[in-house]
């Protein structure tokens, strides 16, 4: 063989190992980085979902987690605080409710009072005009007692339609007491059933939130598993990787086969000519087969490579696919199916509750402060109706007047001496009179007291409710607002959620150029095998030449040496027994590639 | 602690992919080209009183070959640490050679890394 053609076929050789150390240590310092950037990416998509949905007590072991859970919390807590102060706010208006029923039943006495000065003053009319007629009968005697029976008469008449306005403006305070007790009946009611359910339905709506995102974590954490499986085909292609040692080695067989190959002859007859021309033809041989074992290596390596590049991608496509499924569900304005998307749907519930809690405060606070103002309209219904039974004394005091005068006419005049009884009534009827306005009197007064201090202490009540009802509703209004910033964050989160971040790509496109590389360095082993192959026909050719001058058909080589030195200096054992097979050495049997001894 | 593992071969894509394998078992590794370079490695561990769970070496290396690290380990406090030997020479006399110098395995290169950690597991036990 020729230095030059040696030489060059050397420089392919060294050309080859390095080109395939280059292609391989490539992507055997890429692939951990590949894994890292997974496991960043992993771990950046894991804290993120963790961000949203772990508890307080996961929080403890990973600082500024859990979000929702925690703005859950915290609507629940200010929830369960507002609960409990509305339902404090429900006690003392049941007791204003009691003291109202209690001042309306008292007041329904009055009516019956009322009614009995009525039938006591129809009364003492009836007794006046039984008089009139016994004054008229006594002549001249009885003209005194007819003018005071006249006006015992008129005063009785007057009563009469007294007691009609009484009973007339009672009806009215009761009516308005009545009113009053509805409006606070349909307030108790409404607060009741208002305040009632909206825990029960703000937890049931947070609960679905809450569940909503738990489950989207899970989704998202299903994803983030599903993207873990790329690192399967990875981890192939890193076993691959160490094939590169093995090539080298294989190239280098080839270079110290081609070492032992004798470069100029002299002249080209004679045994030792023979020799090293066989010796060269079986060298070619040997080079040829051993570059047909790195070729197919490297063609096996290809072969993975793109087999485990293409589940990869697989992998990457499907989770790409479910993460834009997953995103578009939950995000998009208009999902299939859904309005709005299932985050907002999710979503909506708890804010819808929300506020609806702060409308019903608000509502209902209105309402209260209505109370007072028609209150106060009792109050004042209550006063003049107190004041009307107190000019019921000038009436009296006229009765007792009239009495009097009755007794001292009865006295002087013979002819009246059998009225004694008649004015005995007057007295009767006039003290009974007397004692059921007083009654009536006291009655309203207690109503009034108790309505005043009730209702006072409801306004005083109301107004420092106001207060604490406002800050009561900044709370939640917070947690509305933590609520719509938790969706936002959720929403800008999902639409950025990746579990491969942008290096791993990159990293994998490198990846992808070196494995094409490598398919190039087959054409490359093909162009040095017919090197070789031209080598052994002219080999062959010179050979046949040898041979024929002489008279011998076939050579084997004497002194056999140089390919006992190749089988001793090769380091894997098919490449000794290729060797040994071509030179027609016997060779010591080796173990199979991953064969492990235990000594 | 993670234990760790010294592993020898003038092939870095091999050294890569054992670093590889044994990383991500939690292991962790140390690298040299060849035997001299390892011996150095021991040197450093045994003057900072540090642990090696084991060595996992080639046999044809420059400077130093395999046969002639292990023999060098045996010198060292590092005498008891299980050397696995990890080449892609297969003959029995060649494992006998191993033996003699104080392997404690022998396993034809490419290997699989589930027997690779297998094998270290055993050894580590």
């Amino acid at each position: 063989m020729a230095n030059s053609l040696r030489d060059h076929l050397s420089e392919g050789l060294e050309n080859l190992i390095s080109k395939t150390e280059e292609i391989y240590l490539n992507l055997a310092g890429r692939l951990p980085e590949l894994f890292k950037e997974l496991e960043i990416g992993f771990n950046e998509s894991s804290q993120l979902v963790a961000y949203f949905v772990n508890d307080r007590e996961s929080k403890e072991h990973t600082e500024g987690y859990g979000l929702v859970a925690d703005i859950i919390t915290e609507a629940k807590s200010s929830i369960a605080e507002a609960s409990h102060f509305f339902i404090n706010m429900k006690e003392r208006d049941d007791l204003l409710f009691d003291s109202i029923n209690q001042g309306i039943q008292k007041l329904s006495f009055l009516e019956e009072t009322i009614e009995n000065i009525r039938e006591d003053s129809i009364e003492m009319e009836l007794i006046s005009l039984n008089a009139m007629t016994a004054a008229l009968k006594a002549g001249r005697a009885g003209l005194a007692f007819s003018y005071i029976t006249e006006e015992l008469k008129k005063l009785s008449t007057h009563t009469v339609g007294f007691t009609d306005e009484l009973t007339s403006r009672g009806e009215e305070v009761i009516d308005v007491l009545v009113r009053f007790r509805e409006t606070i009946k349909n307030i108790q009611g409404f607060q009741q059933k208002f305040y009632g359910d909206f825990k029960t339905k703000l937890n049931e709506s947070f609960e679905t939130y809450n569940e909503g995102v738990k489950k989207l974590a899970e989704i998202l954490l299903g994803i983030i598993e599903e993207a873990r499986e790329v690192k399967k085909p990875l981890f192939r292609i890193m076993e691959e990787v160490q094939l590169q040692d093995i090539i080298k080695q294989s190239i280098q067989h080839v270079l110290l086969s081609l070492e032992e190959a004798k470069q100029e002859f002299g002249e080209e007859s004679g045994e030792n000519f023979l020799d090293e021309i066989t010796m060269l033809e079986k060298i070619s041989e040997l080079c040829s087969s051993l570059l047909d074992d790195v070729k197919g290596k490297i063609e096996n390596s290809l072969s993975i490579f793109k087999k485990d590049l293409s589940a990869l991608q697989d992998i990457l496509k499907r989770v790409e696919e479910e993460r834009g499924a997953f995103l578009s569900f939950f995000t998009e304005e208009e999902a299939e199916g859904l309005e709005g998307g299932a985050l907002n749907q999710m979503f909506e519930g708890s804010v819808g509750v929300l506020e609806e809690l702060l409308a019903g405060i608000r509502e209902s606070m209105e309402e209260k402060k209505k109370v007072n103002s028609e209150g106060q309209l009792i109050i004042s219904g209550l006063n003049l109706l107190a004041e009307s039974f107190n000019n019921f004394f000038e009436i009296v005091d006229r009765f007792y007047s009239i009495e009097v005068a009755s007794k001292i006419e009865i006295a002087k005049q013979e002819a009246l001496q059998d009225r004694q009884d008649t004015v005995k009534e007057m007295t009767d009827l006039t003290n009974r009179i007397e004692k059921d306005i007083k009654e009536a009197i006291r009655t309203i007064r207690d109503s009034l007291t108790r309505t005043d201090r009730v209702i006072g202490k409801y306004a005083f009540e109301v107004k420092s409710e106001v207060g604490s009802v406002e800050e009561m509703s900044l709370k939640i209004q917070e947690s509305y607002d933590r609520l719509v910033f938790s969706k936002n964050t959720l929403a800008d989160t999902l639409r950025s959620f990746s579990v491969y971040n942008e290096h791993f790509f990159e990293l994998l496109d490198r990846s992808e150029k070196d494995m094409e590389r490598l398919g190039e360095l087959i054409e490359v082993i093909n162009v040095l095998k017919k090197e070789l192959e031209l080598v052994k026909l002219e080999a062959r050719k010179r050979k046949a030449g040898a041979l024929e001058a002489s008279g011998l058909e076939e050579w084997d080589i004497i002194k056999n040496n140089k390919m006992k030195e190749i089988i001793e200096r090769f380091t894997i054992f098919t490449h000794k027994k290729t060797a040994g097979d071509i030179g027609g050495i016997a060779v010591e049997e080796g173990s199979d590639p991953g064969e492990l001894t235990l000594f | 602690m993670k234990k760790k593992v010294l592993i020898v071969d003038d092939s870095s894509t091999l050294r890569a992919s054992v670093e590889f394998t044994l990383s991500d078992a939690d292991f962790g590794v140390l690298q040299a080209e060849e035997g001299v370079a390892a011996l150095e490695i021991l040197q450093g561990l045994g003057e900072k009183k540090e642990e090696l769970g084991m060595i996992i070496t080639d046999i044809n290396m420059p400077k130093m070959d395999g046969i002639s690290f292990i023999k060098e380990v045996k010198k060292t406090d590092f005498k008891f640490v299980p050397i696995l030997v990890l080449t892609t020479e297969s003959q029995d006399s060649k494992k006998m050679e191993g033996k003699a110098a104080g392997a404690s395995g022998w396993l034809v290169k490419p290997f699989k890394p589930e027997q690779l950690l297998a094998v270290i597991s055993k050894f580590l036990k």
